[in-house]
């Protein structure tokens, strides 16, 4: 009951966040130089009028700030592209979200499996070589700019193979494309890199941490075996924060990134938020950012629920 | 819990298996399926912003709407301008009425007769002010009849000087002679439109396969939004015995250009584009690489408005001739098919009899930093002060775009002795500043919208919105109305050039550097492609693939 | 860990006890409270363990080195010709170099003139037409001059009958390639550099992104075009050439390397051992002088960004309820807010400079802080000892310094050694956005930038840089992992 409460009122709470932001963006986007009908090639004088006029930009902004907000939290329409004449700023998110957020989901299903192993391991094997490795391999895949893994995955695992090797392309992955199963793979893994290395350190971290707690001192001490100690007390307890991480990373690799994408050439919302921004694409930034905004809501409220499910110490409210 | 964990782990290691599997039963059209079946695979960078062709504005959706439609008029594969959906055109009235007869074999994809109708709608719909077709201007380039008018709002669109008389004959009266008014029907904003479809759709008119007919050589037979499109060869079109290939195929959208080197070394793409990073990449693996000019001219935009510092026409003339454009395209823009710029027209525009720029030669001596220097010292007496003021070049948020302009601020600063920042800013800030003349020195650059030399020229008009710079000369914006108003290409030749050289060499107005060249990359065999500045690029209307047609 | 315990003695009748065997200790007076070890607080003693540890002193050696580079290195530069730094100084002669110790260079006037196309004139009509009904190549090709890295002049014996020449080339390559195949093959013939279209001209000068590392292979064809079709015919041989370049130098430049030179002199350049960027300025150099910037953006932005996001979620975690529900609310708010409209609005209101580039930076990553430190604080605030010392009457305050504080500091260290390579790596995108450092002023970000563009290309720009900053990155990682270890207390003595 308590906890139907909690998540009512935080949902209550949801829509007055997502007002803020609406609010919040709709002025932002318009303080920003330049507007949608902005082109390298100016538009005449009198096309731009006629144009103002039939997307509504020539009314006064109180007006169409009120139209916008009636138009997204009444009929929940978001309005059309200013730039891909006549697309619907929902099906774009209905089309192409999906896309990215499958790409997250076995990206981050990826990074979250090997990063908790190679923490494991790293801290079993504290400044051993394993360890020493692992943590050099985690600083290059935070220092190094993901486009360079990215096309050393396209070169190593498609090019090479199919003109040196001369593997015959039906049968293996190909450098970029979408609508194939195989389509995921060599996305999934750029993504997940990034993941891997910070789940890896903060495991190991957590893992050290709790190898010096009381419980498993005790634990030790009643003679429990050193794999049972592994893993059902330190991991156990050192996987529990890691749950406060997972979800912000799903959220951010769920929304699409645009190097991925635009490298693998995948349909994703990464470079349709790119895009819009560059193009001053009022609708569709608005759009995306309403979404986001509500993905991200809804994420910390389930992290936030989980926490106290799987942590009692932990009052949820 | 771990348990739970384990099972996941589990779980997807078979998941990762099963990918990999799949990957094996996956069906890839491979290039040697698309030489036998003529079948093209092409990069494009982004969706189409428009599939309708009153709409479109870019290049993309010209590339589709090109191969898609076909106007009035066409090109053949020398560029020529011939008949297309009118099988005659006669000029009366002094240059003043052309008579379409529109061929009676020219169908719509799906089998309708194409009717002087269409076109006549498609006029009126372009011109339209409720419609604001961002291209409406052209049709006032054209100087049809009451165009002007009727974009303004000040005459009805029923006084628009396009008629269909019957449903073979299509009347356009004009304002004033037009020297390229036939090329002008080859554009894509001219490109005929159904009504029934138009109605039919409503908003959502040309945003999917259903809802675009064409009348050209291709139909569109697949759009997956943001991923790819296919065209497919129309039997329905007249000339459909030239076209040899049978689709032509944007498999993916890639914009990324490492990533279409890439896809096109695997056999994924049979033409992309290439930069000049991947050259020597590309040159060493033997792949056939092209260059072509894209019809741009980039030139550096100076700020003349009063109180701005390049006001001044010494330090503007400095700036002209100061500038190296052999260096510059050696070794900073770096691509083999750029050419220097010395004019406002590029090399392929047409003039009377030969090119224009054979028609009217204009040289001088650049990177003579020695009398550019001269200049300033005569500015810094005139003015009586002792150093140039320090100044800001604007530059666009790319690195090639940051380097060069790092390029001319190390020659600026030599040049002008003096300090000189560089302003870098994101794409519709830049423009802002430009529009607003918050600039001292831009980069700056213009592609044509029809194939004469009237496209560059009238740029500089006072009037105009793209003259960034504020360059102010009645004597040119008269130069360029009397070009405006003749259709006697000498005279058009003589006047332009009169005006060229007033706004180049007597008012240094702006300072021209390159006629861009472009690299690409094309499969071996692949024959007849054609890369066009103007109209649908590239052009696969006539290509073919050596030997598969034989085979069959 | 597993200590032995002795098996209980058991004992004999001999070994009976009696009062004897005991007797009292002489009392030892005061001393039994005095410490025999010097007391080592807990910042000494932090410091002491670090020190101990051989990974973390060989860390902060390599990032003292590198910032002592970044503060004395520009002292070692060489001159330049006009006094500006030598970092930013362009050398179009020498773009795009590989790493070298110094190569031999020829050296050229200032501003070489490049040659003018020639036209033979009167043009001979009576010159080889064509050969029958097929189209022939130029009889001679030919290099005219010196092949230099500005510039190829090629000759030819001129046609008549013909619209005119195309110029091809392309590289040799590593594995070299058959000359007799190039004549043949137009698909060996490389890239198009010239077209040529006056019959009568003989000469044509190719100076497009030449690479002196490179050997090039020039091909000419003649070709016709009809009159009436526009149609273009090529001939199907092409005469061949390869050469290679020779590396020059200005007479200005050399002269700030060695007085005396003179023009038609060979001299030694100087040493690029990161090669030579685009615009041909010294890699390594731009390293150097860019370290300043980076070390002090990645020492000061994680650090008020962790200010900042320590008392926001110290204060969520710490007032809990309504507050916390609140402050997490504004936080979430930030974090989906359009980063790139920020960034650009940033911009505009403040313009380019550090300042806006350190706001930038700082606003983008204080919510990062906040989430977690809350959670760690919400954590803490439940902990047994917490509760006691609650209980005992603490007050809050007392709470928060002597036993949240320093169970956060692991935590802390790992983000903000964390955060480091992130600042780079942002920093050079932020500059992008107009948000940076002024060009052409180096930062390890903007040299990465520069070099990623084309790292296919010439991958020793790109990997060199980013080598440097990988083992800084790591030093700083290992000495953020020595530090905390070093300052959590329950680690003592365990290493």
């Amino acid at each position: 009951m308590r906890l139907l409460r909690f998540i009512f009122q935080r949902l209550l709470l949801a829509v007055v966040t997502l007002l803020a932001l609406f609010t919040l963006t709709f002025f932002l986007m318009r303080a920003v130089p330049g507007d949608p009908l902005m082109r390298t090639k100016e538009i005449p004088e009198e096309t731009r009028k006629n144009l103002e006029a039939r997307y509504g930009l020539d009314k006064p902004l109180h007006i169409q700030y009120v139209i916008q907000l009636k138009q997204v939290f009444l009929h929940g329409d978001f309005g059309t592209s200013f730039r891909t004449v006549g697309r619907e700023v929902n099906d774009i998110i209905r089309e192409q979200f999906p896309v990215s957020a499958s790409i997250g989901i076995i990206s981050v299903l990826i990074g979250v499996s090997i990063g908790i192993v190679l923490g494991i391991i790293a801290a079993l094997n504290r400044n051993g070589i394993i360890d020493r490795t692992a943590m050099f391999l985690c600083v290059a895949g935070i220092s190094l700019p993901s486009f360079l893994f990215a096309y050393l995955f396209q070169y190593g695992f498609a090019v090479y193979p199919l003109t040196v090797l001369k593997i015959s392309p039906e049968s293996w992955l190909r450098p970029a494309g979408w609508g194939e199963t195989r389509d995921f793979v060599m996305p999934a893994i750029s993504m997940a890199l990034g993941i891997v290395a910070s789940i890896t350190r903060m495991l190991k971290s957590q893992m050290i941490e709790v190898g010096f707690s009381e419980y498993v001192k005790t634990a030790k001490a009643k003679g429990v075996s050193l794999t049972r100690l592994i893993v059902m007390h330190q991991i156990r307890n050192a996987i529990l924060p890691i749950i406060s991480i997972i979800f912000p990373i799903l959220v951010f690799t769920m929304s699409g990134s645009l190097i991925i994408e635009n490298i693998f050439g995948i349909p994703g919302l990464g470079r349709s938020y790119m895009t819009s921004i560059q193009n001053s694409d009022y609708n569709v930034i608005m759009g995306l950012t309403v979404f986001f905004g509500g993905f991200l809501i809804v994420m910390n409220l389930v992290t936030d629920i989980l926490y106290g499910i799987i942590d009692p110490r932990i009052r949820v409210g | 819990m771990f348990n739970r964990l384990k099972t996941g782990l589990a779980a997807l290691t078979v998941a990762t298996a099963l990918l990999t599997v799949s990957a094996a039963q996956a069906q890839q059209n491979s290039q040697a399926d698309r030489r036998n079946n003529q079948e093209v695979f092409l990069n494009m960078a982004d969706e189409p912003p428009s599939m309708d062709p009153n709409k479109g504005v870019d290049a993309v959706s010209y590339f589709w709407l090109g191969h898609m439609f076909e106007g009035l008029m066409t090109t053949d594969k020398n560029g020529n301008i011939v008949p297309g959906a009118a099988s005659h055109v006669a000029v009366t009235d002094g240059g003043k009425t052309y008579t379409f007869t529109i061929r009676p074999n020219a169908k719509w994809h799906d089998g309708k007769k194409v009717t002087a109708k269409d076109f006549e709608y498609a006029f009126t719909r372009l011109a339209d002010p409720a419609f604001a077709s961002e291209y409406s201007f052209i049709a006032a380039t054209a100087q049809i009849l009451n165009a002007a008018e009727v974009i303004k709002k000040t005459k009805p669109l029923s006084e628009l000087g396009v008629k269909a008389t019957n449903d073979s004959t299509l009347v356009i009266k004009l304002a004033s002679p037009v020297a390229f008014f036939k090329s002008l029907m080859s554009f894509q904003a001219f490109f005929p439109v159904r009504k029934d479809i138009v109605e039919k759709y409503g908003d959502k008119f040309a945003t999917s396969v259903e809802s675009v007919v064409g009348n050209g050589p291709f139909k569109l037979v697949a759009w997956k939004k943001e991923s790819s499109m296919r065209m497919e060869k129309a039997s329905t079109y007249w000339n459909a015995s030239a076209i040899k290939l049978r689709a032509i195929e944007a498999p993916v959208m890639l914009k990324d250009v490492g990533a279409a080197f890439n896809n096109f070394r695997t056999g994924g793409l049979d033409i992309t584009g290439l930069d000049k990073e991947r050259l020597e990449t590309a040159q060493r693996e033997r792949l056939q690489v092209k260059t072509f000019a894209d019809g741009s001219l980039f030139y550096l935009e100076m700020n003349q408005r009063q109180g701005k510092l390049f006001s001044n026409l010494k330090l503007r003339q400095a700036l002209r001739i100061a500038i190296n454009r052999r260096e510059y395209i050696n070794k900073v823009s770096g691509v083999p098919g750029d050419k220097p710029a010395f004019g406002l027209v590029p090399d392929y525009m047409p003039g009377a009899a030969k090119t224009y720029r054979q028609e009217a030669k204009l040289d001088y001596r650049d990177g003579d930093v020695a009398g550019a220097k001269k200049l300033i010292k005569e500015y810094l007496a005139e003015t009586k002060q002792k150093k140039v003021p320090s100044f800001a070049i604007l530059a666009g948020d790319s690195t090639n775009a940051k380097k060069e302009a790092e390029y001319y601020q190390d020659l600026l600063k030599k040049v002008f002795e003096t300090d000189v920042k560089i302003d870098s800013v994101p794409f519709k800030t830049r423009l802002q500043k430009q529009r607003d003349g918050q600039f001292d020195l831009a980069s700056g650059g213009w592609g044509p919208d029809y194939l004469d030399a009237m496209t560059f020229m009238d740029l500089f008009m006072t009037t105009n919105d793209n003259n960034h710079g504020g360059y102010v000369n009645k004597a040119y914006d008269e130069l360029i109305l009397k070009a405006q108003r003749t259709d006697n290409l000498a005279e058009r030749v003589k006047l332009f050039s009169e005006a060229e050289k007033m706004l180049i060499l007597k008012d240094s107005g702006l300072v021209p550097v390159i006629q861009r060249g472009r690299a690409y990359l094309l499969a071996d065999g692949l024959l007849n492609v054609r890369r066009n500045q103007i109209g649908q690029d590239p052009d696969m209307r006539f290509a073919s693939w050596r030997g598969a047609s034989a085979k069959k | 860990m597993t200590t032995k315990t002795q098996s209980p003695h058991e004992l004999t009748a001999d070994e009976a006890l009696s009062a004897d065997l005991f007797k009292p200790q002489p009392a030892r007076g005061d001393d039994s409270e005095i410490l025999s070890r010097p007391v080592v607080g807990y910042w000494k003693d932090a410091l002491l363990r670090l020190m101990k540890n051989r990974v973390a002193t060989m860390s902060l050696t390599l990032i003292v080195g590198v910032a002592a580079a970044g503060i004395f290195g520009p002292l070692f530069f060489p001159a330049t010709d006009d006094g500006s730094a030598y970092e930013n100084a362009q050398n179009l002669n020498f773009i795009n170099q590989a790493p070298t110790l110094g190569k031999s260079l020829l050296v050229t006037e200032d501003s070489p003139q490049i040659p003018e196309d020639l036209v033979m004139e009167p043009f001979d009509a009576a010159a080889p037409l064509l050969k029958g009904n097929s189209l022939v190549a130029p009889a001679t090709f030919e290099i005219s001059g010196m092949a230099t890295v500005n510039g190829v002049t090629l000759k030819w014996q001129p046609l008549t009958g013909v619209s005119g020449y195309q110029i091809y080339r392309t590289v040799t390559g590593k594995d070299g390639i058959d000359l007799k195949a190039v004549e043949t093959e137009a698909n060996l013939r490389g890239i198009q550099v010239g077209t040529v279209t006056n019959p009568a001209q003989y000469s044509f000068t190719d100076g497009s992104g030449l690479n002196p590392a490179e050997r090039y292979i020039y091909s000419i064809v003649s070709f016709t075009v009809d009159p009436q079709t526009q149609e273009e015919t090529l001939s199907t041989a092409a005469k061949v050439l390869e050469t290679g370049l020779t590396q020059t130098i200005s007479l200005t430049d050399a002269q700030t390397i060695s007085k005396s030179a003179q023009a038609g002199d060979t001299i030694r350049g100087h040493a690029h051992i990161f090669g030579t960027d685009a615009l041909g300025r010294d890699i390594f150099s731009r390293m150097v002088s860019g370290t300043r910037i980076d070390f002090f953006l990645a020492l000061l932005v994680p650090t008020i960004s962790l200010l900042i996001g320590l008392c926001y979620g110290a204060i969520s975690g710490l007032m809990g309820g309504k507050v916390d529900m609140y402050l997490m609310r504004v936080v979430e708010i930030l974090d989906t807010l359009p980063e790139l409209l920020l960034l650009i609005l940033i911009q505009v209101a403040l313009g380019k400079g550090v300042t806006s580039l350190v706001i930038a930076l700082c606003a983008f990553s204080w919510t990062g802080y906040a989430r977690v430190l809350r959670g760690e604080v919400l954590r803490l605030r439940e902990i047994e000892f917490v509760h006691a010392s609650r209980l005992l009457g603490a007050p809050l305050m007392s709470i928060v310094f002597r036993h949240v504080a320093p169970n956060l500091l692991g935590v802390i260290i790992v983000m903000w050694s964390g955060q480091i390579p992130r600042i780079i790596t942002s920093e050079a995108f932020l500059s992008l956005f107009g948000l940076g450092v002024e060009a052409p002023m180096a930062t390890w970000g903007t040299v990465l930038q520069d070099a990623a563009l084309h790292f296919q290309q010439y991958p020793a720009q790109f990997f060199l840089p980013s080598a440097v900053l990988a083992a800084t990155l790591l030093a700083f990682y290992m000495l953020g992992d020595a530090l905390r270890d070093a300052f959590d207390p329950k680690l003592r003595g365990r290493d």
